[in-house]
């Protein structure tokens, strides 16, 4: 870099930041199979430095682990792999074939958001809700590890997802609130495991059967209908159950499968 | 805190020789072993908490009654739970770059590396080359200037400056250059920094002091303008006279949510912009007015929106993401890394404010002096907004009979500043009130009483000559923050539950710690100012036994689609209420800042309703053979005034289909006096006081948030869980800015755009905090009598902050962040 206190200087630099450009034809590729929630997910001719935060958004379609810096800081990627608790964004997805990955998508038992979800949600720890289903993970995995965490330990699991909407005081009570719900339910049931939704089969996630508490309808009223053409959401609810979200069709390739429609088609043609 | 002195053998177990440890008088001495803290002068009735008990956290504890969550409900004052919790907590509500379109594309935006650079040339070939990329785009490619030749479409929100693309200087670090579409994330990166541009670069001026003699560097000039303020005597003196210098760092909002779009080629040439914007019909105006369209031919959909605490989505990336679809016929999608959010999106003003004040033995303020510089960075964005605020407000919320203000936002090579939740007021309550602090000292008063003896009420005079006629309860929030009691010193609580400052597991002695306790009090303002039109239009339409509410007031995650709801609920007795999706075919509502939308788009939602209730209940009114006044509707039930005559909402809904759409606009305003900066520029104003508890470690020079009391004037409470949530969000904000948050550059380069070390405030660094009381006095000329929640905390928890650092190490605070050098003793 040119020191630009020299103001009469110069400078001719080959790109905006320093690194030469090379084509995609010549980038490396690779074919892999990932376990998700339970599931093979096949990935195929996929470059082999995309991030497994990549890979699950967009070639897997489960847009539920977010990207906030690409760095590992901010905790909105968040997935387990193999039981441990993992930035998305700094795991190169082709290393990840052996391993059993659970994304937000898998915390959820038959379609149904897992007591830690619902807890979250009910305790107000969702202001805009981009840091949640990082917190939703991150306390799954405290919770897994320790079941009666104390307010320093609870703290201490979450400092690695920020949050910009709130004073995380209601991610710290949803821990509390569940893990004494879980301790209550033990005592019933001495016999039986502590029962955690964490720990029952998974199963892709299929949006039409999620309930919410309070929905009294399951249609979009006719006078909101749309209007044009739409692009094809695919990470979306089809059933209206959430009236916030915007209401698109959305067409399964395969239903229980999230296979983008695009991976099958060939890429689009490249031209200037 | 400090451990007990057990065996006498550490001299730091002791109070430090000019450090005012529990000194009678000093707020720390009255908070550890005094007089109470509480012991108020009596001024005013303190209505007590307003919120649910979850809400509010046990003395002896210090830890919240966490098992239960909030009280559900409906109608305004009560707790419902958002309807989108639900599906943001299972990561299947769709924000901006989670959406996905068949044959999409990516992009990338080349940037520049320098903070002030000539742009020679500009060359595409290199990146056109590489197979993959479909377009690169640059300011050739938008609407040419007015003499033809292409100038970047400047376009903004008050001036017209800020182009999309840099055509020939550039003015900030990381400004758009080109863009480039490819398939695939990073071909389009690599595009983008193959594009060979050829900079000469030149001097950059950083220094906002010197920004008045230094050369323009943008045609307009280097000054954004210059607000006097001229009020009372000039040659007034007081009998004790103080003085300070203070500084504000560069906050960057730094939502988690980077900006992030998706944006699809219409069939008739235009564009649909699928993006997070907080101002959607403004931002489809600036997008048109950039590439040369028709409003109408631009469709900006709303997509989930991943925090907003400023204006999201610069005009670089927006309409780069536009023209990119456009130029290639596909769906382009894009997504800003964290760095280029960190480079672009508009920072809260760093600020240097120079302040005198003036006042007599008993420490009643006679006048205060200020000259204040908010250094806007390279674009106009909404400085001149800013520095109105930051000047009426320059005195703070107390009543001083002479004021006396120069403030100046000047133009540099940094990054653009623009609106922040609480932009101007924070940066003058973090002086102000430090000004206060030093004053109570000089004069040997509690920083408690000095705050009492000057407050502000209704009815007052603010600086520009305005009455202060909303309500200003600033004495009963003081009063309402000293009563609360003190947390608990951690003494009794076990070795490995302590949070030291400087985080658990750190090299913090526990008897290097002390702790101190400080008060602030600020306000800001609530909706445009200075004669902005503050319009916003809403539907509501009912059929059946399902009522939807069509306003495109963008639901940040401050809960507006929540109180729509509530809203509906209260006037009609319909319980199932759909808030249709934000996009610009529906009137404008306006941006989603100033605290606007509780006000305007609640007022229009409420008049839309209040209109399709006149429309359910005439009819029945006729049937009933009285006038539709006498009806009322509650818990779902229409009845007559004496109980007599009834029948069900949803009966009476039956095979109905009943519509109105309505606007709400707060009073005018006008400008402030370019002279004298006199004028009702205000349409309300908010206020906030805290306290704060800290630990400082001394050594260190690190510090921890203990707890932090709020009482705040919400004028009424319309969902109190909601307003405990936005006034933790601000406070949590502030506690960033005073003790971490900061950008820093060095010759106008940001070195620190990442996480790692721009940080934020985690679940360790989160005070307890306590909301003391929220002051429903109503503010009768808003709709409900509701003040908007939102900014006031973020605004004021920096001075609070500050304010008991400066009572814990009795080292002066003169600067945001507080640095460990500053205070380690």
């Amino acid at each position: 870099m040119t020191d630009f206190l020299a103001s009469s200087a110069i400078t001719t630099t080959t790109t905006a930041h320093g690194l030469p450009g090379f084509g995609a034809d010549e980038s490396p590729r690779a074919t892999y199979t990932l376990r998700v929630n339970g599931v093979d997910r096949p990935v195929t001719d996929a470059w082999i430095g995309e991030s497994l935060l990549y890979v699950l958004r967009e070639r897997l379609g489960l847009a539920g682990a977010k990207g906030g810096c690409d760095q590992g800081e901010c905790g909105a990627c968040s997935v387990q792999v193999d039981g441990q608790l993992t930035a998305a964004c700094l795991v190169p997805a082709a290393l990840a074939a052996d391993s059993e990955i659970r994304t937000v998508e898998g915390l959820a038992a038959d379609g149904t958001a897992s007591d830690v979800q619902r807890a979250l949600a009910e305790h107000g720890a969702v202001q805009c809700g981009y840091c949640v289903p990082g917190l939703a993970m991150a306390v799954h995995d405290l919770l897994e590890r320790n079941h009666q965490p104390t307010d320093l330990e609870s703290r201490e699991a979450l400092c690695g997802n920020l949050c910009r909407c709130t004073g995380y005081r209601g991610a710290l009570a949803a821990v509390q609130a569940v893990a004494e719900a879980r301790a209550e339910e033990a005592e019933e049931e001495p016999a039986a495991e502590a029962p955690a939704p964490a720990q029952a089969p998974v199963q892709a996630h299929a949006p039409a059967s999620v309930e919410l508490p309070q929905q009294q309808h399951a249609q979009q009223p006719q006078h909101t209908q749309q209007r044009q053409a739409q692009p094809q959401y695919a990470y979306q609810s089809t059933t209206g159950a959430y009236p916030d979200a915007p209401q698109q069709d959305y067409q399964a390739a395969d239903p229980g499968l999230y296979v983008l429609p695009h991976q099958q088609t060939p890429a689009p043609e490249a031209g200037a | 805190m400090t451990t007990p002195a057990a065996e006498g053998e550490s001299s730091l177990a002791g109070p430090l020789p000019g450090v005012p440890q529990g000194a009678p008088g000093s707020a720390t001495g009255t908070a550890l072993g005094g007089t109470a803290a509480g012991a108020t002068s009596g001024a005013g009735a303190v209505p007590g908490p307003r919120l649910p008990a979850p809400a509010q956290r046990t003395a002896d504890t210090g830890q919240g009654s966490a098992s239960r969550p909030p009280v559900a409900g409906s109608g305004l004052g009560s707790s419902p739970v958002r309807a989108d919790a639900l599906a943001k907590a299972m990561g299947i509500f769709p924000y901006a770059a989670d959406l996905w379109a068949e044959g999409l594309l990516w992009g990338a935006i080349a940037r520049a590396p320098y903070a002030h650079a000539r742009i020679l040339s500009v060359d595409i070939g290199p990146a056109l080359a590489i197979p993959g990329v479909h377009a690169v785009v640059t300011a050739a490619d938008l609407r040419p200037g007015p003499a033809g030749v292409p100038d970047g479409a400047p376009s903004g929100p008050i001036v017209q400056d800020r182009p999309v693309f840099a055509t020939d200087v550039v003015r900030h670090h990381g400004e758009p250059v080109a863009a480039v579409a490819a398939d695939h994330p990073d071909t389009a990166r690599l595009a983008a920094a193959a594009i060979v541009v050829t900079y000469e670069p030149l001097e950059p001026l950083t220094d906002p002091e010197a920004a008045f003699a230094a050369p323009p560097i943008h045609p307009d000039g280097n000054l954004f303008r210059h607000q006097p303020v001229r009020f009372g005597d000039p040659e007034v003196v007081g009998a004790v006279v103080v003085e300070g210098l203070y500084q504000v760092g560069r906050q960057d909002p730094a939502p988690i949510g980077a900006e992030a779009g998706l944006a699809v080629p219409r069939p008739d040439g235009g564009v649909e912009l699928h993006v997070a914007s907080t101002d959607p019909h403004g931002d489809r105006d600036r997008a048109a007015q950039c590439l040369g369209l028709e409003p109408d031919r631009i469709r900006l959909v709303v997509s989930g929106v991943p925090g907003a605490t400023s204006d999201r989505e610069d005009v670089g990336f927006q309409v780069a993401l536009g023209l990119l679809a456009i130029r290639t016929g596909h769906p382009v999608k894009m997504a800003l890394t964290r760095e280029e959010s960190f480079l672009t999106h508009a920072h809260r003003h760093p600020a240097l404010l120079r302040y005198r004040h003036h006042a007599d033995i008993e420490g009643r303020l006679v006048k205060v002096e200020a000259q204040l510089l908010l250094d806007g960075g390279a674009y106009a964005e909404v400085s001149s907004e800013a520095l109105a605020a930051a000047a009426a407000m320059a005195a703070g919320p107390y009543a001083v009979p002479h004021v006396f203000v120069d403030a100046w936002a000047v133009r540099t090579n940094n990054p653009p500043a623009g609106r922040m939740r609480g932009e101007g007021s924070l940066q003058t309550c973090f002086a102000y009130e430090s000004q206060l602090d030093q004053l109570a000292a000089a004069l040997d008063l509690d920083p408690l009483e000095i705050r009492r003896r000057n407050a502000m009420s209704t009815g007052g005079l603010l600086p520009t000559g305005q009455a202060v006629t909303c309500p200003a309860p600033v004495r009963e929030l003081l009063d309402a923050v000293a009563a609360e009691p003190l947390p608990p010193l951690p003494v009794d609580q076990p070795d490995d539950e302590w949070l030291l400052p400087g985080g658990p597991g750190g090299a913090g002695d526990p008897a290097a710690v002390r702790r101190g306790i400080g008060y602030a009090v600020g306000m800001v303002h609530m909706l445009g100012a200075e004669g902005t039109d503050e319009v916003s239009t809403a539907s509501v339409r009912v059929t059946g036994s399902q009522a939807s509410v069509m306003c495109t007031a963008v639901d940040t995650g401050t809960g507006f689609a929540t109180l729509a709801r509530q809203i509906v609920q209260d006037v009609l007795g319909v319980s199932d209420v759909y808030i249709a999706p934000v996009d610009t075919d529906q009137p404008s509502a306006g941006p989603s800042a100033r605290g606007r939308q509780t006000w305007v788009s609640g007022g229009a939602v409420e008049r839309a309703a209040l209109m399709v209730r006149h429309q359910l209940l005439q009819p029945l009114a006729v049937q009933f053979g009285m006038s539709p006044e006498l009806l009322t509707i509650s818990d779902g039930k229409i009845t007559s005034y004496d109980g007599v005559l009834g029948m069900p909402v949803l009966q009476a809904l039956e095979d109905k289909d009943l519509w109105a759409t309505a606007q709400c606009r707060p009073h005018p305003t006008e400008p402030l006096n370019p002279e004298t900066g006199q004028g009702d520029a205000f349409v309300g104003l908010a206020f906030c006081a805290m306290r704060a508890v800290v630990d400082v470690d001394v050594e260190l020079g690190t510090v921890r948030v203990v707890e932090l009391t709020v009482a705040q004037d919400v004028g009424r409470a319309l969902n109190p869980e909601q307003i405990a949530a936005r006034i933790e969000a601000g406070v949590t904000q502030g506690v960033g800015l005073a003790l971490m948050e900061e950008l820093v550059s060095e010759g106008g380069r940001i070195v620190n755009p990442s996480f790692t070390r721009y940080r934020l405030p985690t679940s360790l660094d989160v005070p307890d905090i306590r909301i003391a009381a929220l002051l429903e006095e109503r503010d009768v000329v808003a709709p409900f009598g509701a003040k908007a929640v939102g900014a006031a905390p973020a605004a004021v928890a920096p001075a609070a902050v500050a304010a008991a650092v400066r009572a814990a190490t009795g080292r002066p605070v003169n600067r945001l962040p507080i640095q460990p050098e500053d205070i380690a003793v």
